[in-house]
């Protein structure tokens, strides 16, 4: 029988987490490209550095945030007992 | 933790079975490169290089066959991530969107960007908001959750009605795409193009649904990130010396400025989306490339991110993927590997579309008709551009030149004087992507017909191998309307997968996001949120394509944008004016929240079995 003491802190742990990652997602996807022109101004790789920040950086933080967000849910879920793997 | 788990049930062999495909397409392209040195004539390479890898899928179809309810719906929940993976970035990209968007960034540069930030920030939301605890669920579709999540037949109906617009839109657009595509390599063939390839897209998917689609869908995305990359990093070498074109291309984007100043493709314009963002039909080039926000104003950007953002997060097709992973834990694994995948390839589009125009400004526009080179006439021939000049003497003056945007990503390959079997290559990924996200439709809105429709209501008592019938037979009558509406609406491919995702964001984001994180949420308000975010959404589409004015600036294409906020308040307050959910629907909620132990629906199956509750 799982422990209503584990499964309320898995349960509040996991929606603070989703919920940050959903704010940090918007903020990448909706807010950094408002931004970037303003950066245009210096380039780096020979890119303009908004544009940079805009194309790779955020697809390469999106990407990363994904894996780090699905290790940190796993992490929880064994820690409190809840885990799906066999 | 590690991405490569094994899981007990899992074909071991699966790797090795890939590696063979890939390498089998890989010596299939130099055995053709070494054929058309021998003179073997252009016509019969464009047949083996598009026609091979079909076949192939078409083989797969045939021989992963079931006649498994489990098998056909979910693929018997036994899809390692990695290839989960690959099937969910096969149906989010598809040829629909990966050739319009490598258009949309050859026209307008940098404010085609909404589309690739909007995928990969979708996947994010995807696998946060709704993966596991929609996989928890365990339901065969989405209609399936929220008949399980509300305990109401009348619901399912309606999200399954709604479903299938959205999902026929997309088909429709991807056969429009495919058949372009194929009708350049295969001139000859231009009237049965459309059915044959509806015929193979079928016939991938009949008789092994879902789980002969996953095993296809790999196979094809192998092909579209071949397809996508040999030809540019040969060109990146070429130009830059760097065999990665997506950090390379930055050093051309200067000297492509100064050309772009120099042609005088210097237009920014304050205009609606709708008509910035590039259609099917041939047009000059205008607008500089790195120039972000100039032909699309910081709001339209705002808006378009946000409807692709919402609306991949709640794709039907993809919701249908959940289900299929072994484990809550496989299936955010499978998130990490598509947004691996679909990151790739969003970083690969605005390098290919740069390396595009660069070469185009650089060695096409701005020469006289008379000095075209010979691939100029090649380009025309396939009909990628359409070169006018000066009636009287071809000498005189530049030459006015056209470009189609989904056929923008052939230039490439043509322009450097590749063998023709590199242009192939390009063809027969873009025929990939369009026949994976095709069958990914045909397979989700086939299933929902028959689980959502066909079973619950029309026959509470078929067996389960009428069941399968009926999702068969519905993908041919899925078929047919979509190729009726890819013939008789013409509507531009890309404009159809937006307002798609912009009609899918506002008829079920705010919907499912509650029914997982909101206790509160009660059918009635769940029904109310649907309908009333499908009709906003669907009447202001119909409104601004009717050439209304569009509200609040908010353009049409972008319809999401009030779709949203209609649907969210529609499902708050009907859930205010109905009684509270009772304490089985509050458990219900806090079950999908535990990740171990088995699925909501298979526990719901068994307590059928005994009597003890209804049919799921």
């Amino acid at each position: 029988m799982i422990d209503d003491e584990q499964r309320r802190l898995h349960g509040s742990r996991s929606f603070k987490l989703a919920m940050s990652m959903v704010v940090v997602f918007f903020v990448l996807a909706l807010i950094i490209p408002l931004l970037a022109p303003s950066l245009n101004t210096t380039s780096f790789f020979r890119f303009p550095l908004g544009l940079l920040i805009l194309s790779h950086g955020t697809i390469i933080a999106i990407i990363a945030l994904i894996y780090w967000a699905s290790a940190r849910q796993d992490t929880l879920d064994r820690r409190h007992g809840l885990t799906s793997e066999f | 933790m590690s991405l490569n788990t094994s899981y007990p049930s899992v074909n071991p062999r699966l790797g090795t079975s890939f590696g063979i495909f890939t390498s089998a397409f890989a010596s299939l392209v130099l055995m053709l490169v070494i054929l058309e040195q021998l003179g073997l004539e252009r016509e019969w390479i464009s047949k083996l290089i598009i026609g091979l890898p079909v076949l192939f899928y078409a083989g797969i179809g045939l021989l992963v066959r079931t006649s498994n309810v489990e098998d056909f719906f979910i693929s018997g929940q036994r899809v390692p991530p990695l290839y989960n993976g690959f099937a969910l970035s096969a149906n989010l990209v598809g040829g629909a969107g990966l050739l319009g968007t490598i258009g949309a960034f050859f026209f307008i540069g940098y404010d085609a960007m909404p589309i690739i930030l909007g995928w990969c920030a979708g996947l994010g939301l995807m696998s946060v908001l709704f993966a596991p605890y929609l996989r928890k669920a365990g339901a065969y579709t989405m209609p399936g959750y929220i008949g399980i999540r509300f305990t109401s037949r009348f619901l399912r109906l309606l999200s399954a009605a709604i479903l299938l617009v959205p999902g026929l839109m997309l088909l429709a657009a991807e056969l429009s795409v495919g058949q372009l595509i194929a009708g350049i390599f295969l001139p000859n063939e231009q009237g049965l193009l459309l059915q044959a390839g509806l015929f193979i897209i079928i016939g991938t998917v009949f008789f092994g649904g879902m789980r002969s689609l996953t095993w296809t869908q790999c196979a094809q995305f192998i092909v579209v990130i071949l397809g996508l990359t040999i030809p540019l990093v040969v060109i990146s070498l070429m130009v830059t010396n760097l065999p990665l074109p997506q950090l390379s291309f930055g050093g051309v984007l200067d000297e492509m400025n100064q050309l772009e100043v120099a042609r005088g493709l210097t237009a920014r314009g304050t205009r609606t989306l709708s008509d910035v963002l590039p259609g099917g039909d041939p047009s000059v080039l205008a607008r500089l490339f790195t120039d972000l926000f100039g032909s699309v104003s910081a709001g339209d950007y705002f808006s378009l991110t946000l409807c692709v953002m919402l609306g991949s997060a709640v794709m039907p097709s993809q919701i249908a993927r959940l289900s299929t992973t072994p484990t809550v834990s496989g299936v955010r694994k499978s998130f990490v590997w598509a947004a691996l995948i679909v990151g790739f390839v969003a970083l690969t589009i605005p390098a290919y579309a740069a390396f595009t125009k660069f070469q185009v400004l650089q060695q096409l526009l701005g020469l006289p008709l008379a000095q075209v080179p010979e691939w100029g006439r090649l380009l025309e021939q396939l009909g990628l551009v359409t070169l006018s000049g000066n009636q009287l003497d071809p000498a005189l003056g530049a030459a006015r030149v056209q470009f189609s945007r989904d056929s923008v990503a052939l230039i490439l390959p043509v322009l450097n004087n590749f063998p023709f079997v590199l242009i192939g290559i390009v063809g027969a990924a873009a025929i990939a992507a369009v026949f994976g996200a095709a069958a990914g439709q045909l397979v989700s809105m086939a299933n929902v017909f028959s689980n959502d429709i066909y079973y619950p209501v029309l026959n509470r008592s078929a067996s389960p191998s009428r069941r399968l019938l009926i999702a068969r037979l519905s993908m041919i009558g899925f078929g047919i309307v979509a190729l009726w509406l890819a013939n008789r609406t013409g509507f531009d491919p890309l404009r159809m997968v937006i307002w798609a995702l912009s009609l899918c964001a506002g008829s079920f984001f705010a919907v499912l996001a509650l029914s997982i994180w909101w206790r509160g949420l009660t059918g009635f308000g769940a029904a109310i949120g649907m309908m009333s975010g499908f009709g906003a959404t669907a009447a202001y589409i119909l409104l601004t394509a009717g050439g209304g004015y569009p509200w609040f600036g908010v353009d049409g294409l972008a319809a999401g944008m009030l779709g949203v906020p209609v649907s969210l308040l529609g499902a708050f307050t009907g859930s205010m004016l109905s009684p509270r959910p009772d304490q089985q629907a509050l458990d219900l909620i806090d079950e999908m929240r535990v990740p171990s132990g088995e699925t909501i629906h298979s526990r719901l199956l068994r307590l059928a079995a005994r009597g003890k509750a209804p049919k799921p």
